[in-house]
């Protein structure tokens, strides 16, 4: 990898972790942005700790690299999403990468973040979806549109098909709800922690 | 083991959720990747300034204040992520007003071009069509209608 894409490679994992969080701190689980210690910034560092130090065994194209470190990462904010010691904690800064260490002390089990039937079902997580979307009647009708796939995962394709618009409107309007969740999740959170 | 599967079902699971909602960040362009960080309120100079610093620490604590070699994908990424330096930021600086100043340049080159290659519309050829709308005329006015005038006489006579 060159270094412009190993610059791409700290957004890409930041992005990923911010709308991990965000979906976390969206569906009420009110500590996880302003209290766990880690900023979206720590967790991309941490992977790429563990990326430099040959603490992962990888050999592939740097393409399939991002997705494996995006993914190692995931594993990592669902192992924190996982410990309820946590929530005890009441840190709220950047950790230095040194403490940035496993624990596998007691752990809740948020099952209803996975999967994304529950997600769509969560009460909290709906609310967050409605603010975020309440003056975009487009967003409204693409949300409406996920909760309607009952029993499957939908594909930007299927999603475009029942909307009757082009899959490329699906990708821009994916995009736009990302940021607009991410927006409200960590002003959410910077206001409940001044709190 | 059994719990690793478990966390490895789960983190499947949510990255299809999230992938579903918003998309892959991979097939983000860098300004869509700087754009969703903005809103997150992520500086994306200020992320690459922290994590360098994370990384940078870490190298110094767990491997050269101990005298040991920095892993190479490391020391790659630690390249790759450092900060520009002063000078390094006052040519970027030079680099753009260079380029604003050529842009500005060439759009001006290229409207005049387009302004002279334009032609006239036929009226505003003849000197009564900027009287038009003139109610009184000035002296000044007079005096360059009665010359015009002479100078049609005077080849109507020739």
């Amino acid at each position: 990898m060159n270094e412009t894409e190993y610059r791409r490679l700290l957004k890409i994992l930041t992005v990923r972790a911010c709308r991990a969080l965000s979906v976390a701190a969206s569906k009420g689980e009110t500590w996880v942005l302003a209290e766990s210690g880690k900023s979206p910034a720590d967790y991309a560092a941490e992977t790429l700790i563990r990326w430099g130090t040959n603490q992962l065994q990888f050999s592939g194209t740097p393409e399939a690299l991002v997705a494996y470190l995006t993914k190692v990462m995931t594993n990592a904010i669902i192992s924190t999403l996982r410990k309820r010691e946590v929530k005890t904690s009441r840190n709220g800064k950047t950790m230095l990468a040194d403490e940035l260490t496993e624990d596998s002390s007691s752990q809740s089990k948020p099952e209803t973040l996975f999967d994304l039937r529950s997600l769509m079902r969560d009460d909290a997580f709906r609310e967050a979806l409605r603010q975020c979307t309440a003056d975009d009647d487009a967003l409204q009708e693409y949300v409406l549109a996920i909760e309607m796939f009952e029993d499957t995962i939908p594909a930007a394709r299927d999603i475009a098909s029942l909307l009757g618009v082009p899959e490329t409107e699906i990708y821009k309007r994916r995009r736009k709800l990302a940021r607009r969740l991410g927006k409200h999740g960590f002003t959410a959170s910077r206001r409940r922690s001044k709190v | 083991m059994k719990k690793k599967n478990e966390e490895n079902r789960h983190a499947e699971s949510f990255e299809e959720s999230l992938e579903t909602l918003f998309g892959r960040e991979a097939e983000l362009t860098d300004e869509e990747l700087d754009e969703e960080l903005g809103a997150c309120g992520i500086d994306s100079a200020e992320l690459q300034a922290n994590v360098h610093k994370q990384l940078f620490d870490y190298a110094n604590h767990h491997y050269r204040t101990l005298d040991r070699d920095v892993p190479e994908n490391l020391e790659k990424t630690l390249r790759a992520l450092r900060p520009p330096s002063a000078t390094e930021k006052a040519k970027a600086v030079v680099r753009t007003a260079e380029n604003l100043v050529g842009s500005f340049l060439d759009t001006t080159k290229t409207m005049s071009a387009e302004l002279l290659s334009t032609p006239l519309p036929t009226q505003t050829r003849y000197p009564e069509f900027a009287f038009r709308n003139k109610k009184e005329l000035s002296a000044a006015d007079k005096d360059l209608l009665q010359s015009e005038q002479e100078d049609v006489d005077s080849s109507d006579e020739s």
